[in-house]
């Protein structure tokens, strides 16, 4: 993390003095210590992550092979969550579930923070035409409703997984955009910046090395906002038949089918739904707390 | 074309469903016509003679009151000419009546004919029955039989049109008397007058109030007059005092004062609101096979089910490789576990499908099962296929429906043992699966057929050379041979044995995985009487009253 800028030594001072330097470790010291729903709902994630990760490993059975003598179980020792209408074991599902939705929903931050950022550097930085253009655009799509868009525009390329990540990003890069042109029209005439170019420092280097890293905090906080709202989308999607489609059921797919059966089996809905529960709880939790953690106006406000 | 071929489809009054009966859900619903929403059957007690006191009267019966009845889907049209669709079939049986109507053994009545005669087997004369009102209070009378069915004939974009091929004359002998000729003998010709063509409508209220608002307030015969139609709201009809017939205690029909229906398309809200009370009864497929045990439980509710007049399974695609392989496709069929099928999916309530031909024609349908499930003799298949160790294809299914997604995994999971790979395809139910269908770029799909009373609807159209749903393409000299035999020959012993037949030859063939035959049910109040299953559902609720 250290910034040893040889050319700008000014604006290395005036990073410094903005965010304290530390190590990765150091800092997330300091985030649990800040925070304790820090610790706990990383703990959570990583939980999730986990057994997610390694379900071919841990899953007790099968996630797709029907045992139709054993359908519409409650929870047992056999079977933690019940089975589902074709015998199959709901846990397993779940975990399964969890290597579709949860690097999906990553998937479609990722590429919505870059597709925003990157625009809302260009447009914050050059402003003029570029902005106006950019940020046109950008009301036209808030404007119009983003469900109804996304269903259109699965309905016109497919719904592939890959399509559908595409899409769902694409649609949610307004909110990055935005966030990031208001920072960057407010760092960038701050004076560490003038004197950074004032040094002869290119176009790039003062966006992308000066400019950006000091708009991060709200990014952070947006981001961990935002992946908790793209796992409830991604399975809202699912709920509506929208869905990526996977050779395991993901979380939404499962709902949709426990609500099918919700009178046969009410024990079904509660597998896939505390799995979105948590994750989508674990993210917005996170999120939270990092904002009261790093936005200054928050500091020394009691949570 | 094909498109238009569809809607076609739509007037003989079978169309598509998705087959897995997710159907039952949603998409019976929106894009299909059951064949007794075309053709009314006798209704009630007055069977036997129309418009005469029954001979067995019903103790204490209770005019008045609305009965309400809940809807899956707005309906789309209540004009005779234009209607395909279930929700609308139920509002056209009450406002309108046929020239014939079904009895009780599906056999078609006349109805609004008083009597018909035969000449020749080309010549259908009709003596209309007299003193029958329309809504608006004009006489029922030759001319109004001869502008209706015109009218259907001369629209060429209607959803009956492709019922009228036959017919190349109506003339108006005199003034209660019509005269019909056809191209060719058409023995299912009375079973298409019970509804759709066979609907009456008031020629003055369509010149007055012109198509397009003929529309959307119909004007018929039948025992209900249309009020209002609330788009994703209601549908009300009122007690129309004109009617012509009596009831078990001696006064004109309806009971009732007015029917109420309530489109409510969430499944679960249908049964919370009958459960409620604010709903009389649900029908058909808009009541779940997962909802019964709940329902069976509540007092207040009686219920009743019978198979119905629908298939579902496997569509498949006989023009290219693997399903243009007849052992293949026996192979298929062996390897699929039907009775697993209908525990695991329909928690038992559907009857196994060993044809095209629904059970309650029995007397047209082979007593046979063609494929017992067995994994030795469809490995044997496979191997007198050609493909010893198995093949893949792809299964089309309709996206978003839980239901049929698991029928599917189901069919995956039972195909595998004998070393099969379905891979399952899910699409947009009338944008991707339907013209994949037509275009017959796929080699499977779920895809079922609801229809009509007379057996040809089952075979012709769709085995038939040139039938309108005939996608897979098959043909069979023999079948086509037997298809037109049935059409010309009326006596129904004789059609018995020619159906049977061709039902025989197409099994041998299969182009189709029959797997179920669809329910007919319905949930009803317990203070409602008249609630019933079958043809006779659907002939309206001029018979039924609430205590």
């Amino acid at each position: 993390m250290s910034v040893a800028d040889k050319a700008s030594p000014l604006a290395t001072l005036a990073l410094e003095g903005i965010r304290p330097r530390r190590t990765l470790w150091q800092w997330l010291v300091h985030l649990c210590r800040r925070d304790a729903r820090f610790p706990v709902f990383t703990g959570v994630m990583a939980v999730l992550f986990t057994l997610s990760m390694l379900a071919p490993l841990i899953a007790p059975y099968d996630p797709t092979e029907p045992h139709t003598n054993k359908r519409l179980q409650s929870p047992s020792w056999d079977h933690w969550l019940g089975t589902d209408q074709l015998g199959r074991d709901t846990f397993s599902r779940v975990l399964y579930g969890g290597r579709v939705t949860l690097p999906a929903g990553l998937t479609v931050v990722a590429i919505a923070a870059t597709v925003g950022v990157v625009l809302g550097v260009l447009a914050g930085f050059f402003g003029g035409l570029l902005d106006l253009a950019i940020g046109r655009w950008v009301d036209a799509q808030i404007a119009f409703p983003s469900l109804l868009l996304l269903i259109a525009l699965i309905n016109a390329f497919g719904a592939k997984l890959l399509t559908v990540m595409i899409v769902v990003g694409l649609v949610n890069f307004p909110g990055y955009f935005r966030l990031t042109r208001g920072q960057v029209l407010q760092v960038r005439e701050f004076d560490f910046v003038n004197a950074a170019r004032a040094l002869g420092a290119s176009t790039p280097r003062l966006m992308f090395r000066h400019v950006l890293p000091n708009s991060l905090n709200p990014l952070i906080i947006q981001t961990s906002l935002a992946a908790g709202g793209a796992v409830l989308l991604l399975s809202n999607l699912s709920f509506l038949g929208l869905a990526p489609k996977s050779k395991y059921p993901d979380w939404g797919a499962m709902f949709l089918d426990a609500l099918t059966n919700f009178r046969l089996q009410p024990w079904l809905v509660l597998g896939p739904g505390l799995a979105v529960f948590l994750t989508v709880l674990s993210f917005y939790m996170l999120g939270d707390a990092l904002r009261d953690i790093i936005d200054p106006r928050m500091r020394g406000a009691k949570h | 074309m094909r498109g238009r071929r569809w809607v076609i489809a739509g007037l003989l009054a079978m169309s598509l469903f998705a087959a897995a009966c997710g159907s039952d859900d949603k998409k019976e619903g929106s894009s299909a016509t059951t064949a007794p929403s075309g053709g009314s059957p006798a209704a009630g007690a007055a069977t036997a003679a129309p418009g005469a006191a029954p001979t067995q009267a019903r103790v204490n019966i209770k005019r008045g009151g609305t009965l309400v009845v809940a809807l899956e889907n707005n309906p789309r049209h209540f004009d005779p000419m234009l209607q395909n669709d279930v929700p609308g079939g139920d509002i056209v049986a009450n406002v309108f009546e046929g020239l014939y109507k079904y009895n009780d053994k599906l056999e078609p009545q006349p109805w609004l004919a008083e009597k018909v005669e035969n000449p020749d087997n080309l010549t259908w004369i009709f003596k209309i029955r007299p003193g029958v009102k329309f809504h608006d209070g004009s006489d029922l009378n030759a001319e109004a039989v001869k502008f209706s069915m015109d009218r259907i004939r001369n629209n060429t974009a209607g959803a009956r049109y492709g019922d009228t091929r036959q017919i190349t004359d109506v003339i108006v002998v005199d003034p209660m008397t019509v005269k019909v000729t056809l191209s060719e003998p058409f023995a299912p010709f009375p079973s298409r007058l019970t509804g759709g063509l066979g609907y009456i409508v008031s020629p003055k209220a369509v010149k007055d109030l012109g198509e397009e608002k003929f529309n959307q307030t119909p004007v018929g015969t039948g025992p209900f007059k249309f009020v209002e139609f609330k788009n994703d709201n209601y549908v009300k009809v009122a007690k129309f005092d004109g009617y012509w017939r009596k009831g078990a205690d001696d006064k004109a029909l309806p009971y009732l004062d007015g029917i109420e229906w309530r489109i409510i398309t969430e499944s679960t809200n249908r049964l919370t609101a009958v459960q409620a009370g604010d709903v009389d009864l649900i029908r058909g497929g808009a009541v779940r096979d997962a909802d019964l045990p709940v329902l069976k439980k509540d007092s207040n509710i009686k219920m009743d089910q019978k198979a119905g007049f629908s298939f579902a399974g496997l569509w498949l695609t006989t023009s290219k490789p693997p399903f243009d392989n007849k052992a293949l496709r026996q192979a298929l069929y062996h390897a699929i576990d039907r009775d697993e099928v209908i525990k695991v999916i329909y928690e038992g309530n559907r009857e196994k499908a060993n044809g095209p031909i629904p059970p309650p024609l029995a007397w047209a349908r082979p007593d046979k099962d063609f494929y017992p499930y067995d994994q030795a003799k469809a490995k044997a298949k496979l191997a007198e296929g050609g493909q010893p160790n198995g093949f893949a294809f792809e299964f089309w299914i309709s996206a978003g429906d839980s239901l049929t997604k698991q029928l599917a995994e189901l069919y995956q999971a039972q195909l595998k043992k004998v070393g099969i790979t379905m891979n399952i395809q899910e699409g947009d139910f009338n944008g991707v699966v339907i013209p994949k269908l037509q275009k017959q770029e796929s080699n499977a799909y779920a895809l079922g057929l609801s229809g009509g009373v007379d057996p040809d609807q089952w075979v012709g159209n769709t085995f038939g050379k040139g039938g309108t749903f005939n996608f897979f393409p098959y043909e069979n000299a023999q079948v086509n041979d037997l298809i037109k035999k049935g059409r010309e020959t009326l006596n129904k012993d004789e059609r018995a044995k020619i159906y049977k037949d061709a039902v025989t030859l197409i099994m041998e063939d299969s182009p189709y995985i029959f797997v179920t035959h669809g329910v007919d049910r319905y949930v009803c109040q317990k203070k409602v009487e008249g609630c019933y299953t079958g043809v006779k559902a659907t002939s309206g609720y001029s018979e039924y009253w609430k205590n």
